[in-house]
């Protein structure tokens, strides 16, 4: 086991630095040179020569990369040209309602897809069954913004239940946090859980014709000892590693349903840095989403280590 | 010397929906939360005529004098004034115990530098400067002025809030040189607590502030701060705006579609407020540079526009916008002119198609900067780009946020046309829509003088008469390309009380009433 | 020197593909997919003997609702939404079709490298892993912010992104086919690996990319909405669903049918794909079932 767990750690690292290098990248592949892009469309020609010798833009790529790598390890994001902060700042700033936002979804999602596909799976191929996966499938093909579109109409202009739009920070209490984030946690919720619940499903399904299952039925266990005893935890490997990817889906969701519902989270951090070709956000906020990606796909390999004994003897 | 009067139709033009029930006490507390359309560039005032810049800050600085009821300038941190030497030299008294929010006491010094700094920055403030001699501190209390020639709009310039001469600290000045001031210090009833960018601007009651005992009149008077605290919290987009008014988020929403207002008739709990008249709507040539710098290259771009469906594209709602030539509105008969009007919505393709010939005109892409931010600025550009390409030209429409446009506008070679309004100015002299120093660059060698004239005249006959003069170049050279007059609409929730909807919108004297 | 000899090609035979054919169709749910599918097509190449002109701005039309002249309503400029949601169409499946191309042309490049020669399968593999550490929609908006809005940039920039879970699936494929008797021998008899790969590595690992292809266009169609709504995707002159969507949401009160349609639209073409995707699934590669990423 041990040995499982450090090949998967040192794994990361190769990855980190792909992640780097790309985030490294994208200001060189944008039209202009990085300089003058950097200072802004406000400077001058003298301010983006002095700002190439000061970021050292003007040192050869390889140097530049380097560079860029210890400024990284050191956990210096650089500056926004924008905010007029230090990027870090910028996105610990805007952290908060983000991983609110996600972390409700991904419940909802959880609470919407498992029960959906365990109980779909066990009425296989009955009524219950076609319709759950009917409304799996249109619940995946819905655009997350479309259906944050669709619930403002229904639940916040019509039926005036939840606000239309914005963010209630912590600190004005967390009722009110809450009711401005479910609107939003339904829209990035509801399709996800659509994934989670077909992947469940399928997953249930395979594990109950699996030999032990037969065996365990054969020897006259109750069918409930059946199902959720052992079918469901052996299902849970594929279910655990489809909602490790749900939360990595669900923070880039997440970008497009703050835009939809005015939610100054990350999503809007990142989308106003675009347009405003702040690359230091770009690259900032590029490179956390990777690396919390990069967390929780780990977290999902460790959690192995409990669901599947297998792996313990690798 | 008389300040300029005008027209009592002006004040009634500003109609607005009864927001305040004259029998009730007004009451302290509560925090009042502000959409506006985004970003301010800067919390700078003398750097910039952005109106959403001037719509936060004028709640944190002061200027000397300011606008009652009728648009004429009233005292505001002086107290009296006099002028002798026919009319050139201007002897200022400070009212005296006005703190500025770090403490210290507003002084002759502190006035001397903020207006030399507005006088070297400011839009307006460059075009009054040519008219200045010197400006020095008598005494502590007492600023004098010495102009080069007698002049009509001093005052009205130093009241003009918009990129207004508002007064800063000395110490804050002088940091600051040239680039913006890092620190928002003034004298106004709110002062400055935070800005996150894209959340909010922050700002809270001023409890030493030294209000005038007056009774409130116009912008003049006393102001009082009865919320505790201000938001202005950035709001892209408008649906957004306005949905947020509903329910309650925002107690006050800038800029919303006018094509919304009957839609916020039906809302129980949301008022209207109309801005009548807010602006007219405009395409800047850029005369310094590129393309545009060629007149019949803007000629062609003017005939070939048909202001109807730009305008109604823009602002939906036929109530709320407006053909009409005149650089000054209908509801300013002193100002208002028809000069020229034959040049204004041609709707000519022939001709425009014609100059673009004679021009040499190859199909170089012209670069026209717009946002969204300002939903009918969008708008406008998208049907005029369809009518001038209908004649040949070819529109490379750039869509970016209003901050970035702001900035970028600044740089001669970065555009070929800007969309903007021009907001409702009482006084022409310092209108943008003639300024040479403004992004555009319209020089014009007659109009500078007219101009130059109009500040110094102070025969509203005279006046009126220049204006028109400037006006009739204004179409015949393409200073601007004037699109519309339109109306501002915004969305106030009803225990909002005491709000006056006008273009420059302070929320002194205003309270919530739960 | 050596000959290349004609190996026998693997169990191919065109007999196999027509009941796969005869399979498909009887399967209700996916024929839909098809229909659907086949329906946006239609649609989309259409476009212009169907459908006005999408830019031209009627502003005295302005927000009127679905009727005889425009079947579906205007917009707040005047401009018909049904020439819209049509030219929409010619661009989701232009970009779809796009996509898939660069991405299984990319994929498959570098999943045959990645699995047939050991010596690259780290380096590539790596990249690849490195590159899905970024969701989708993020590394696609970092990557419009670095090219500039077209339609271009946004092919390009999905392409990128989707190409490695291609590399993925086909290197998978590759390991195991790379152990099969007949590439061993090919390998024994000296058959150059250019030639094993092109032609028997290959064409045996197309079934799982298949299936992905139909996933792949729907994600591609998806993202290029998502990106056109947040304002990072095509040039807002261009009609895109998303472009649509994003300009109806102030009317979605008054004029419904500005985000309704578009929205229709972008549902059943998903849909239409999706059904097919797992129809082709179910049928190509049982195994699959259970562990396939659809949508990451």
């Amino acid at each position: 086991m041990k040995t499982y767990v450090v090949r998967r750690l040192l794994a990361l690292i190769p990855v980190a630095v792909v992640v780097a290098t790309v985030a490294f990248v994208l200001i060189h592949i944008a039209p202009g040179d990085p300089a003058s892009i950097i200072a802004g469309p406000d400077a001058s020609p003298d301010d983006v020569a002095r700002l190439q010798r000061q970021l050292g833009l003007d040192a050869p790529f390889h140097v530049q990369l380097f560079r860029w790598y210890g400024r990284l390890a050191r956990g210096d994001l650089g500056q926004s040209i924008f905010l007029r902060r230090p990027v870090l700042e910028a996105i610990v700033d805007r952290a908060e309602p983000t991983i609110l936002l996600t972390t409700y979804a991904l419940i909802v999602a959880v609470l919407l897809g498992v029960p959906a596909g365990v109980v779909a799976a066990r009425h296989h191929d009955e009524t219950a069954d076609q319709a759950l996966m009917a409304g799996a499938l249109i619940g995946i093909s819905i655009p997350n913004f479309l259906l944050g579109l669709l619930l403002i109409l229904v639940f916040s202009v019509r039926l005036g239940w939840f606000p239309v739009a914005g963010y209630s920070p912590l600190e004005y209490g967390w009722v009110a946090t809450l009711r401005s984030l479910t609107l939003p946690a339904f829209a990035l919720g509801v399709v996800q859980s659509a994934l989670i619940a077909r992947i469940a499903r399928s997953a249930m399904l395979d594990v109950l014709r699996e030999q032990f299952i037969v065996a365990g039925r054969a020897k006259g266990l109750g069918e409930r000892a059946v199902v959720y005893k052992h079918a469901l935890k052996n299902a849970m490997i594929p279910t655990v590693t489809v909602i490790g990817i749900s939360l990595a889906i669900l923070i880039s969701g997440s970008v497009i349903v703050e835009q939809v519902f005015n939610i100054p989270g990350l999503g809007r951090l990142i989308i106003s840095a675009v347009l405003r070709r702040d690359y230091p956000v770009i690259q900032g906020v590029v490179i956390c989403i990777a690396g919390i990606y990069m967390l929780v796909n780990l977290a999902v390999d460790l959690s192995y280590v409990v669901f599947d004994p297998r792996v313990r003897y690798q | 010397m008389k300040i300029a009067l005008l027209s009592p139709m002006l004040a009634l033009a500003l109609i607005t929906s009864a927001v305040a029930q004259p029998s009730e006490q007004p009451r302290a507390g509560g925090v009042l939360r502000v959409a506006m359309i985004g970003e301010p560039p800067t919390l700078d005032l003398h750097t910039t005529t952005a109106v959403i810049v001037q719509q936060i800050t004028w709640h944190v600085y002061e200027t000397l004098f300011t606008y009652d009821r009728q648009y004429n300038a009233i005292p505001l941190l002086v107290d009296t004034h006099t002028v002798t030497d026919n009319g050139r030299t201007y002897l200022l008294r400070l009212r005296r115990g006005v703190k500025f929010h770090h403490g210290k006491e507003m002084t002759a010094v502190d006035v001397v530098a903020s207006l030399k700094r507005w006088g070297r920055l400011a839009t307006p403030g460059k075009q009054l400067w040519k008219n200045v001699e010197g400006v020095e501190a008598k005494d502590p209390y007492t600023v004098a002025m010495y102009l080069k020639d007698s002049s009509g709009a001093l005052l009205m310039g130093l009241a003009r809030p918009n990129n207004g001469a508002v007064i800063y600290p000395k110490e804050i000045v002088d940091a600051a040189g040239d680039n913006a001031v890092k620190e928002f210090v003034g004298t106004g009833p709110y002062r400055f607590v935070e800005h996150k960018p894209d959340r909010h601007v922050r700002l809270a009651r001023f409890k030493e502030y030294a209000a005038r005992t007056a009774a409130p009149e116009g912008f003049g008077g006393r102001r009082t701060a009865y919320v505790d605290e201000i938001l202005f919290v950035p709001v892209p987009d408008v649906a957004v705006r306005l949905a947020g008014v509903e329910t309650g988020e925002y107690q006050l929403a800038m800029q919303i579609q006018q094509d919304q207002y009957e839609r916020i008739k039906t809302m129980p709990a949301v008022v209207a407020g109309v801005i009548k008249p807010e602006g007219w709507s405009t395409a800047v040539p850029n005369h310094k540079q590129g393309l545009m710098s060629d007149k019949r290259i803007r000629q062609a771009f003017q005939a070939a526009l048909d202001a109807e469906p730009i305008m109604a594209a823009g602002f939906g709602n036929k109530a709320f916008y407006r053909l009409d030539p005149g650089l000054s509105f209908p509801e300013q008969p002193q100002w208002h002119s028809r000069a020229s009007a034959d040049l204004y919505n041609q709707k000519n393709p022939a001709k425009a198609k014609k100059l673009l010939q004679d021009a040499g005109y190859a199909g170089q892409p012209v670069r026209w900067i717009t946002t969204k931010e300002y939903q009918w600025m969008y708008k406008n550009a998208l049907v005029a780009k369809q009518q001038l390409e209908a004649v040949g030209f070819k529109i490379d429409l750039q869509v970016v946020d209003w901050a970035t446009l702001v900035q970028r506008r600044n740089k001669p070679e970065a555009w070929d046309v800007f969309s903007t309004g021009i907001t409702f100015n009482p006084e022409p002299a310092f209108s943008t829509a003639a300024s040479c120093g403004w992004p555009g660059w319209w020089c014009h060698e007659d109009k500078e003088q007219w101009m130059e004239a109009l500040a110094r005249e102070t025969d509203p006959r005279k006046r009126r008469a220049m204006w028109e003069k400037v006006q009739q170049i204004f179409y015949e050279d393409v200073g601007r390309v004037k699109l519309g007059d339109f109306f501002g609409l915004t969305a106030v929730r009803k225990e909002v009380r005491g709000y006056q909807p006008t273009n420059e919108s302070n929320l002194w004297n205003v309270w919530l009433s739960r | 020197m050596s000959r290349v000899l004609a190996l026998p090609r693997p169990a191919e035979p065109v007999r196999r593909r027509a009941l796969w054919l005869a399979r498909l169709v009887r399967r209700r749910a996916t024929v839909v997919g098809v229909i659907l599918l086949a329906v946006t097509t239609l649609v989309g190449a259409l476009a212009p003997v169907i459908a006005g002109d999408p830019l031209r701005m009627e502003v005295s039309a302005r927000l009127t609702a679905p009727g005889v002249a425009h079947w579906f309503g205007t917009d707040d400029v005047g401009r018909d939404v049904w020439s819209r949601v049509v030219y929409g169409a010619r661009l989701s499946l232009l970009v779809g079709a796009a996509v898939v191309l660069l991405a299984f042309a990319i994929g498959l490049v570098c999943g045959l490298a990645a699995g047939y020669w050991r010596k690259l399968d780290n380096p590539v593999m790596r990249i690849m892993d490195g590159l899905m550490a970024f969701p989708a929609i993020i590394l696609a908006i970092a990557l419009m912010a670095s090219l500039g809005p077209s339609v271009l940039n946004v092919i390009v920039a999905i392409g990128v992104v989707y190409a490695p879970r291609v590399a993925r699936i086909v290197r998978g494929s590759v390991l195991v086919i790379r152990e099969t008797t007949y590439v061993e021998a090919a390998r024994a008899l000296g058959v150059p690996d250019l030639v094993i790969v092109t032609r028997h590595v290959l064409p045996n690992c197309l079934s799982p990319v298949i299936v992905q292809a139909s996933f792949v266009f729907a994600a591609a169609v998806l993202t290029e909405a998502a990106l056109s709504f947040l304002g990072v995707g095509v040039p807002p002159y261009v009609p895109s669903w998303g472009n649509i969507l994003a300009e109806g949401r102030l009317y979605l009160q008054q004029a419904p049918w500005l985000v309704l349609y578009p929205g229709a639209a972008i549902m059943l073409t998903i849909f239409g794909l999706n059904l097919l995707g797992d129809g082709l699934r179910d049928l190509l590669d049982p195994r699959l079932r259970g562990l396939v990423r659809e949508r990451s």
